[in-house]
């Protein structure tokens, strides 16, 4: 594949659905756009205006109406192991131990026992968990319940991650922490990163790409060109405020 | 634990009062039923007369002579008989449990597979369960003989439904999101199956299970006092026949006993199972006032 | 098994900022769901009756009847049955006894539920209260209650108050677990909020207390009602002098199979149809539950 060529396209979907009072609402209207190996996309929107549907369209959790979502050329038909996602909800399994956890994607795909303790060890060191491996997910914090998504993930190793608001509900200093860890597990992988947020300084601490929606349509698609490690101070930049303005504008604040 | 210890002490004081009172009462109400025993027996008649009594219903063996045999009741013979019937009752119980819950819990699978298979057999599982089960027996009766195999079926209906209606409510209610991740790393139906559905579903199911537990008790009792010719239900129809109302309250001590036994055993020992479940209290089980606790919540998760 | 494609997507926050398209078509498409929704039901009780009558044409009359013929029963014997009154129940039909049924069960459901709503209520703010209350009940919830239904026969003999008093005995049991939970439910956050204007207790238990456990209460009342009508059965099998629990004793001698599921029917429409009454009450009493 060379860098040029698109690893996940979405070609002017559209979703409808039946609200639970019986009328019917569109989801999204005509999104398209192409993501490129290694990109670090954040879809950016107020809650309600499709971007979680976008994500899971693309995740193969529902179904479109309308156009198509092809992944490294193939079209999407359902969810698989190429595309990992975090979801906004707590998804960590309460019913088997932390590694376990970890280790439950390889274990669908048949990995042996000891290798799939391995890789789940190895990636629980990475997001700086390896003293809780035994332990029962009730047991641990919320910020810590957020690591072991984020490491059951990495250690399935697809080429797409999908995260839907991931961090949504922790508190300020852990969810500045865990976008830490997922930047440096992006930077060590070289993953295709969509990311789904509301939080303009989130988008543009993490992402190399902003796209906005709003109304279920692209209102905005652009490149992040700010230098990394992004600090508060490199965002507080003449071109990293004009950026800032700019998303505020497109989201519907200013 | 402050809350437990006086929830002994209401207990002890609890119990003292009914046997203290129960025992003043039998001084007071003196009278006595069609054949001349008391209708409200002292705790001395009880363990006294009545225990003894149900060597009546000893029919011989393992060296002790059966009263019907000219032998004399002997406290051995009364507690053969009462053993005895006890096995056959426990049989019944514990093959309508164990019939029940397997088919209960299989169809409850299967249809909750479907959203339409659900949807189309909630209208019937809405009639059986609103169909008083008590109501049942005499047909139960009729269609499978008022024998031992008749009452495990009927216990067996009463669990199944129970079951059913649990585990088919509790796929139902694992969360979407734990299906949702488990399909975005590739997991298969049966996989999803075996290492979502399953596990998640374990804690209602047990729930569903506590329910029918206390249920198939029930069921039981009845089934053996409309119709059986074995077991402790037996003894009580013997026993109304002739106002022996001291057997009538053995007999009920231990169907009670019984219950609550079989309750505390299998909640102590489902509890391991799902350690990593959020709700489960997990004190230690050494700590009976947790005990208490614990079994009244679980009773409250099973009526809810 | 479709697991990865729900009917609607997961966020349906995502709706929201679309009510512009709400209008006729959409009014239609709710009425199209209704009338799914109608038609499963039907279907479904379709479905029943269909297994019922193919079952009854595989088995001898002697075993089971088909619907129809169990409907004939009912309505040949509703009002006068003359196959009863050789067992001294008298001049009575399904009709009657269902009455003597019906009146039981509701006595006992109104006497013990009361008591038990007064107590488990009580209970979950009287922490005295509880530490009588919670063992008797705890011990009362886990055990078969009807293993007390030959006792009361023998103490009380063959007349109503026998089986009013173990519906009274079962329902005030589960009433008082039922309204201790929904007590101890409500959130504190609304009585302290009351609290912060001054609402004294009597208020508290007027505007709080009382509309904040009505919806679990009447849930509890359908749970305890459902089961009270086989309790009453039973204990009128065992010995009373009326009802249809007489009937199916009377019906079993006479190994009357027609008559037994005609019995079973009418029992189990009364308990379906008191179901239907106390849930349109809830809906009524507690419209925002």
């Amino acid at each position: 594949m060379t860098p040029q060529e698109a690893i996940l396209s979405v070609n002017e979907v559209g979703v409808r659905f039946v609200r639970t009072d019986g009328t019917p609402a569109e989801a999204l209207r005509s999104v398209s756009f192409k993501v490129f190996p290694g990109e670090f996309v954040c879809i950016l929107g107020r809650s309600g205006h499709g971007k979680t549907t976008l994500l899971n369209v693309v995740a193969g959790l529902l179904r479109v109406h309308r156009g198509e979502v092809r992944v490294m050329d193939r079209p999407v038909r359902g969810p698989g192991a190429d595309r990992g996602v975090i979801f906004q909800q707590d998804a960590v399994f309460p019913w088997m131990r932390v590694e376990e956890n970890v280790a439950f994607g390889l274990r669908v795909r048949r990995f042996s026992k000891r290798e799939r303790l391995r890789i789940a060890r190895e990636h629980l060191a990475l997001v700086d968990l390896t003293s809780v491996g035994r332990a029962w997910p009730r047991e641990l914090s919320g910020g810590m319940r957020a690591r072991v998504a984020i490491a059951s993930v990495f250690a399935n190793d697809p080429p797409i991650l999908l995260a839907d608001e991931p961090f949504g509900s922790l508190d300020y200093v852990t969810r500045r922490q865990l976008q830490m860890v997922l930047h440096d597990l992006w930077r060590q992988t070289a993953k295709t990163v969509l990311f789904v947020t509301h939080d303009v300084d989130e988008a543009l601490m993490l992402g190399t790409r902003v796209i906005v929606v709003k109304n279920g349509n692209i209102v905005e698609d652009r490149a992040i060109n700010l230098p990394t490690p992004r600090t508060d101070d490199v965002i507080a930049t003449p071109p990293g405020l004009a950026l800032k303005h700019l998303l505020l504008r497109q989201i519907g604040l200013e | 634990m402050k809350s437990g210890t006086s929830h002994l002490l209401g207990s002890i004081t609890i119990l003292s009062i009914l046997i203290l009172g129960w025992e003043l009462l039998s001084r007071i109400v003196t009278a006595k039923g069609s054949y001349g025993e008391p209708l409200v027996p002292g705790w001395g008649y009880l363990l006294g007369n009545s225990l003894l009594r149900m060597s009546d219903y000893w029919e011989g063996g393992y060296g002790i002579p059966a009263p019907s045999q000219g032998g004399s009741a002997t406290y051995a013979a009364a507690l053969l008989a009462l053993g005895g019937a006890s096995l056959v009752t426990f049989e019944r119980v514990f093959f309508g449990i164990v019939f029940g819950t397997l088919s209960g819990v299989g169809l409850g699978l299967l249809v909750a597979t479907s959203n339409l298979s659900r949807r189309l057999i909630a209208p019937t599982v809405h009639i059986v369960r609103m169909t008083p089960f008590l109501a049942m027996i005499p047909l139960f009766n009729l269609w499978f003989g008022a024998n031992t195999s008749g009452i495990i079926l009927f216990v067996a209906y009463g669990v199944a439904v129970i079951m059913f209606i649990g585990t088919a409510n509790a796929v139902r209610n694992v969360p979407r999101v734990f299906l949702d991740r488990a399909a975005t790393v590739g997991a298969n139906r049966a996989a999803i199956f075996r290492h979502v559905i399953l596990p998640a579903i374990f804690p209602e199911i047990r729930a569903s299970f506590l329910l029918s537990f206390g249920l198939s008790w029930s069921l039981v009792v009845a089934g053996e006092l409309l119709g059986a010719q074995s077991g402790l239900g037996v003894i009580v129809t013997y026993a109304l026949q002739f106002a022996y109302t001291g057997r009538v309250m053995i007999v009920a001590f231990l169907f009670i006993i019984y219950a609550g036994l079989s309750f505390a055993l299998f909640d102590a020992v489902s509890r391991r199972i799902i350690d990593w479940h959020p709700q489960v209290d997990r004190r230690p089980p050494d700590r009976s006032l947790g005990n208490i606790k614990r079994l009244r919540n679980s009773v409250r998760r099973c009526t809810r | 098994m479709k697991f990865h494609l729900p009917a609607g997507p997961p966020d349906l926050a995502d709706s929201r900022s679309h009510s512009d398209d709400i209008g006729r078509p959409g009014r239609r498409a709710r009425a199209r769901r209704e009338l799914i929704s109608v038609l499963n039901t039907f279907l479904g009780i379709g479905l029943f009756f269909a297994v019922w009558w193919g079952a009854a044409s595989q088995l001898p009359r002697s075993r089971l009847v088909t619907p129809l013929d169990a409907g004939r029963d009912i309505w040949s014997n509703f009002y006068y049955s003359p196959r009863l009154g050789v067992f001294g129940l008298g001049e009575v039909g399904y009709g009657s006894l269902l009455l003597y049924t019906l009146g039981n069960v509701l006595t006992g459901l109104a006497i013990g539920g009361s008591i038990g709503i007064l107590v488990g209520t009580a209970s979950a703010r009287l922490k005295l209260l509880r530490v009588f209350v919670d063992p008797v009940v705890l011990v009362l919830g886990t055990v078969p209650v009807l293993v007390a239904a030959p006792l009361f026969l023998l103490w009380f003999g063959v007349v109503p108050f026998t089986q009013v008093l173990l519906v009274a005995l079962y329902s005030a049991v589960m009433m008082i677990l039922f309204s201790q939970r929904a007590a101890q439910n409500i959130n504190p956050i609304y009585e302290r909020w009351a609290m912060t204007f001054g609402a004294g207790p009597a208020f508290r238990i007027r505007h709080i207390l009382i509309p904040g456990t009505v919806p679990e209460i009447i849930g509890g009342l359908r749970i305890t009602l459902a089961s009270a009508w086989g309790l009453e059965v039973f204990a009128e099998i065992l010995g009373a002098p009326s009802g249809l629990g007489q009937a199916i004793k009377a019906l079993t001698n006479l190994n009357n199979v027609s008559g037994l599921l005609a019995c079973v029917v009418i029992i189990a429409t009364t308990a379906i149809v008191t179901d239907v009454l106390l849930f349109v009450l809830a809906r009524r009493i507690a419209a925002w539950a």
